[in-house]
C-alpha cells in the first residue's frame, strides 16, 4: 500500500482544506516549516485518523482538549481527515458519538513521537515503561498456562501431603484394631490383610439384619411403661368425668326446670338492659310494673345461674378428657401391634441368625405380657449387640485397609506426578524468560545500534532494557557511562543525549511492531538535538525510514532545508516539502521545495531568461560545486578570516593535473530500464571554459557594472549553461553528490549513479 | 513499494511471537518425553487458546505416556 494523498479539513490549523500529495515511490516525506506554519496540524490529522484522538494538546493545562481540536470557529462535526492510498481511501470524520472511520480496514497504524514526548518513556516509572513495551513481550497466554501449571503443582503438593497424612491415619486405625485384637502375628498390616479376606457382603447383610432386629426390640421396650401410664390416665380421667357429671346433676337439681333455657334469656335481657339508664317496661311482657329494680333483679339471677354454667363446663371437659385418654390407650395398642409385626418381620429374616442367640417365644399379643418377655430376651439382645460390634469391626477393618491401599497408591502417583510437573514448569519458565529476554535484547541492541549511529564512538551505545524479575511488569533502562555499566541514563546523560536516546528507543519499538504497516510520524523532534549530532540523526532517520510503510518527519531546522536544496541529502529517498506562512484565512499552505539546481534549470529553460538572475544563480551553484571539489581534493585556496571564496580563487585552485584527471561516470538506466548505461564526462573542458569566462558572473550576475553593457546576453546564458552542465555531470537530483569513497577507487553518490574520478589528487 | 512478507511458517501463515513461544515450549516438552506427541497437539491447542487449566496440565503430564496414548 503506497500513500498518495492526505487531506485535512477543519482540524486545528487546517482552516481551509489542506492537501498533501505524496511523491510516488518515496516513503519518506520531510515537511519543513517555520513554527506556526502547520506542521503539527498535519501530524494531528494523521493521529486523528490512526488513533481517533489528538494528543498534541495534552499536558498544556487545558483540561479536556477535544473542544480545541477543531479549527477556530468550526464545529467538531466539520473535522475530516482523508488518506488516499493505492488500496483506497480511508476517511475519519467526527460525529457527536465520536470519530468514525470509513473503510476501517485501510486505517493506518500511526506511531507518533512529538518533541514534548521524547523523554516520556525514559522519565516514566518502570511500570509505565513496561506498558509501552508490553505489546512486544506480551506472552499472556503462556503466562496463563504457566499460572495453571503452578496451580496444578500446588494442588499436587497439597494432595500429596494429604495422601501421606491419610496413609498414616489409616495405619493408626488399623493398628488400633490390631491392638484390640491382641496384637497377633507380626504386624497390624499383615493381620488386617488376613482378616480383610472375609467376604464383606454377607457380613454387611448380617449386620443389617442384627441392626433391624435390635431396632425392633428397642422399639418394643417402652411399651410396658407407656401402657401403665395410659391405663392410669384413662382410669383417672374416667373417674373425674363421673365426679363432674354428678356435681352438675346436683347443681341442676337446685334450680327450677328449664333453667338452662332461662339462662340464655337472662343473658339476652342483661345485654339489652345494660345501656338503658331507666327501665320503664319489661322487654318481654312490656309491663310497667316493678320496672324500677328490673336490671338489678336480672343481674342477680344471672350471677346465680353462672355457677351452674361453670359446673356444666367442668363436666363437659372431664368427659372429653376421659374420652381422649381412652383413645390414647387404644392407640397404644395399635402401635404395639405394629411394633410386634416389625419385630416378627425382622425376626423372620434369615441373614442375622448365624452364630447368635435366637428368641424362640413370640412377642406376646398384649402389652401386659411384654415385661416378662422383654426380660427373657435380654440375654439374646446382649448377644446380638456384641455380634454386631464384632461384625462392624471387620467391615471397618476392611474399609480401613482399602483406604490405606488407596491412599498409598495416590501418594505414590502424586510423588511421581510432582517432579514431572516441576520439570514442565521449569521448561515453561525458562522458555518464557528466554523469549522475553531475547525480545528485550533485540530491542536493546537496536536501540544501541541506533544510538551508536547518532553518537559514534562515545561509548554510550550499551543500552539495556530489562524486566525487573521481582516485578514482572516493570521495565528498567540502563546504560554505560564513564566505563561503568548498568547506570540509569537519566542520571548521567545530557539533555540532548537523553532526547536522542528517547528517539532511538521510540524508533526501535516502532520497528518492533508491524512496521511495514506503520506510518512513523516524528513531529519536530530535531529541535532539542544539539548541532553536532543533527546530521547524524538525520542520516539515521533516513536509514530507519526504510523499515516503515511511510515516514513523515516535520522540522523547522533550517539547515535541513538548505541541505535538501543543495542536494546534500538523499533526495531520491525523500519527498521534501515546505509549508508557507499560516493564516486563519489561508490555512496551511504548501509552497514546495525546489532544489537550487532545479531552480537554475528552470531559469535557463524560460523563453526569455533574466540574465542577471541566471548568472547570479549559476554563480552560486558553481561556487557550491567548486567548494565541494576543492574540499574533496584538498586544493589550496588563500586563507582568510571569515568564510567565502570567490570564483577567481576557487577555479584556479583546481590544478591542471587535477583538472585533466577529473571525470565523472554517469550511470543511468537505458530506455528499456533493463540495462545500465554509462557515460563518461571529462570535467576539464567545462572547468577550463568556465575559468575563461568567470568574469561574466560578476559583470552580469553580481553587481551593477557598465562593463556588462558590452556583453551579449548569450555570454551570460553560456556561462549558466556550462554551470548547469557541470552540475548535471556531478550531481544526481535523486542521489545527490559523490561524497563516498567506500569504493576505494572513486567518489560515488548514494545511488552510485555518479562516479567521480580520481579518488586522490594527482601528485 | 511491494514488500515480501516475512512469514515464519512453512504453511505461509505468519505465527505470532507468542505462538512461536508456545510451539517451542511444546517441542521441548515433547523432546523431554514430558508429554507425548498426541498430548502435544492438545497442549498446543489449549495454550494457544489460553484455555490450559491446572487439571489439563495434570491430565497431560502426569499420566504415563504409554498409558495415555494407549487410552486414546
Amino acid at each position: 500500500m503506497t500513500m498518495r494523498q492526505l487531506e485535512i479539513d477543519s482540524v486545528r490549523g487546517a482552516s481551509v482544506p489542506f492537501v498533501l500529495p505524496f511523491a510516488k515511490g518515496k516513503r519518506l516525506t520531510i515537511i519543513y516549516g517555520e513554527n506556526g506554519n502547520g506542521k503539527t496540524t498535519i501530524c494531528d490529522g494523521l493521529e486523528l485518523l490512526g488513533k481517533g484522538a489528538i494528543t498534541s494538546l495534552d499536558d498544556r493545562g487545558l483540561g479536556k482538549t477535544a473542544r480545541y481540536e477543531q479549527t477556530l470557529g468550526r464545529k467538531r462535526e466539520q473535522m475530516v481527515v482523508r488518506l488516499t492510498t493505492t488500496d483506497g481511501i480511508c476517511c475519519a470524520s467526527v460525529t457527536k458519538a465520536g470519530v468514525e472511520i470509513d473503510n476501517s480496514e485501510l486505517r493506518p497504524t500511526i506511531a507518533i513521537l512529538r518533541r514534548a514526548s521524547m523523554l516520556k518513556l525514559l522519565e516514566a516509572d518502570p511500570a509505565k515503561r513496561y506498558e509501552a513495551i508490553k505489546g512486544f513481550i506480551d506472552v499472556g497466554r503462556v503466562e496463563r498456562a504457566e499460572d495453571a501449571l503452578r496451580k496444578a503443582l500446588k494442588d499436587v503438593e497439597a494432595e500429596s501431603k494429604l495422601a501421606v497424612s491419610q496413609v498414616q491415619g489409616n495405619l493408626d486405625i488399623l493398628t488400633g484394631f490390631w491392638h484390640t485384637a491382641g496384637a497377633p502375628g507380626s504386624g497390624a498390616l499383615q493381620w488386617a490383610s488376613q482378616h480383610a479376606n472375609t467376604e464383606t457382603e454377607s457380613i454387611q447383610r448380617q449386620v443389617a439384619g442384627l441392626q433391624a432386629i435390635r431396632t425392633a426390640l428397642t422399639e418394643l421396650a417402652p411399651f410396658p411403661a407407656a401402657y401403665d401410664l395410659a391405663v392410669a390416665t384413662a382410669q383417672a380421667a374416667g373417674h373425674a368425668a363421673q365426679q363432674a357429671a354428678a356435681a352438675y346433676r346436683a347443681a341442676l337439681e337446685n334450680v327450677a326446670t328449664g333453667t338452662e333455657e332461662i339462662m340464655d334469656i337472662l343473658h339476652a335481657a342483661q345485654r339489652y338492659l345494660s345501656p338503658i339508664a331507666e327501665v320503664t317496661a319489661c322487654p318481654l311482657c312490656l309491663s310497667g310494673d316493678k320496672t324500677e329494680d328490673l336490671k338489678a333483679s336480672v343481674d342477680l339471677r344471672v350471677e346465680a345461674l353462672d355457677g351452674l354454667k361453670t359446673t356444666r363446663s367442668v363436666r363437659d371437659k372431664a368427659a372429653k378428657e376421659a374420652l381422649a385418654a381412652q383413645k390414647d390407650l387404644e392407640s397404644l395398642h395399635s402401635r404395639y401391634d405394629l411394633a410386634r409385626d416389625k419385630f416378627a418381620h425382622a425376626h423372620a429374616a434369615p441373614e442375622w441368625k448365624a452364630n447368635v442367640s435366637i428368641i424362640r417365644v413370640p412377642v406376646p399379643p398384649t402389652i401386659e405380657g411384654l415385661p416378662a418377655w422383654l426380660a427373657s430376651a435380654r440375654t439374646a439382645s446382649e448377644d446380638w449387640e456384641q455380634k454386631e460390634g464384632e461384625l462392624t469391626a471387620v467391615v471397618s477393618l476392611k474399609a480401613g485397609l482399602a483406604s490405606y491401599h488407596q491412599n498409598v497408591s495416590a501418594a505414590d502417583r502424586l510423588a511421581k506426578e510432582e517432579p514431572c510437573l516441576r520439570q514442565v514448569l521449569g521448561v515453561v519458565e525458562s522458555a518464557r524468560h528466554a523469549f522475553v529476554g531475547e525480545v528485550l535484547q533485540a530491542i536493546s541492541s537496536d536501540v544501541g545500534a541506533l544510538y551508536e549511529e547518532v553518537h559514534p564512538g562515545e561509548g554510550l551505545s550499551r543500552i539495556i532494557l530489562q524486566l525487573d524479575e521481582a516485578r514482572r511488569s516493570s521495565l528498567q533502562i540502563e546504560a554505560r557511562f564513564g566505563g561503568q555499566d548498568d547506570l540509569p541514563p537519566m542520571a548521567y546523560f545530557s539533555q540532548s543525549h537523553l532526547d536522542t536516546l528517547g528517539l532511538c528507543i521510540f524508533i526501535a519499538l516502532a520497528k518492533r511492531g508491524d512496521s511495514r504497516s506503520t506510518i512513523l510520524v516524528l513531529d519536530d523532534v530535531l529541535t532539542s538535538v544539539d548541532e553536532p549530532h543533527v546530521d547524524r540523526v538525520i542520516e539515521m532517520l533516513y536509514r530507519q525510514a526504510q523499515h516503515f510503510q511511510h515516514c513523515i518527519f516535520t522540522t523547522h531546522y533550517g539547515p535541513w532545508r538548505q541541505k535538501y536544496r543543495w542536494g546534500f541529502l538523499k533526495t531520491g529517498d525523500c519527498d521534501f516539502v515546505e509549508l508557507g506562512s499560516w493564516t486563519l484565512d489561508g490555512g496551511v499552505k504548501l509552497v514546495g521545495a525546489v532544489p537550487e539546481l532545479e531552480r537554475l534549470r528552470k531559469l535557463l529553460s524560460g523563453p526569455d531568461p533574466d540574465v542577471q538572475s541566471v548568472c547570479s544563480k549559476a554563480g552560486v551553484v558553481l561556487e557550491a560545486m567548486l567548494n565541494f571539489l576543492t574540499l574533496q581534493y584538498q586544493c589550496p585556496v588563500p586563507r582568510r578570516v571569515g568564510s567565502g571564496y570567490t570564483l577567481g580563487e576557487l577555479l584556479p585552485s583546481v590544478s591542471k593535473k587535477l583538472k585533466d584527471a577529473l571525470k565523472v561516470e554517469v550511470l543511468a538506466a537505458d530506455a528499456s530500464e533493463m540495462q545500465v548505461v554509462t557515460q563518461t564526462i571529462a570535467l576539464e573542458p567545462i572547468l577550463s571554459e568556465l575559468d575563461k569566462i568567470r568574469n561574466v558572473r560578476n559583470l552580469s550576475g553580481a553587481h551593477f557594472n557598465e562593463l556588462s553593457f558590452e556583453l551579449l546576453d548569450s555570454d551570460a546564458i553560456h556561462f549558466a549553461q556550462l554551470v548547469a552542465d557541470l552540475a548535471s555531470a556531478l550531481i544526481d537530483d535523486d542521489h545527490g553528490w559523490p561524497k563516498s569513497d567506500k569504493s576505494g577507487s572513486h567518489w560515488s553518490n548514494s545511488g552510485d549513479t555518479r562516479r567521480l574520478h580520481p579518488l586522490k589528487k594527482p601528485s | 513499494v511491494d514488500e515480501t512478507p516475512d512469514f515464519n511458517t512453512t504453511s505461509g501463515v505468519a505465527m505470532s511471537p507468542t505462538d512461536e513461544l508456545i510451539a517451542s515450549i511444546v517441542d521441548q516438552l515433547t523432546k523431554l518425553s514430558l508429554v507425548t506427541a498426541r498430548a502435544a497437539t492438545e497442549l498446543r491447542e489449549k495454550m494457544t487458546t489460553g484455555s490450559m487449566s491446572a487439571q489439563g496440565w495434570r491430565d497431560l503430564v502426569a499420566t504415563p505416556a504409554t498409558t495415555r496414548d494407549a487410552a486414546k
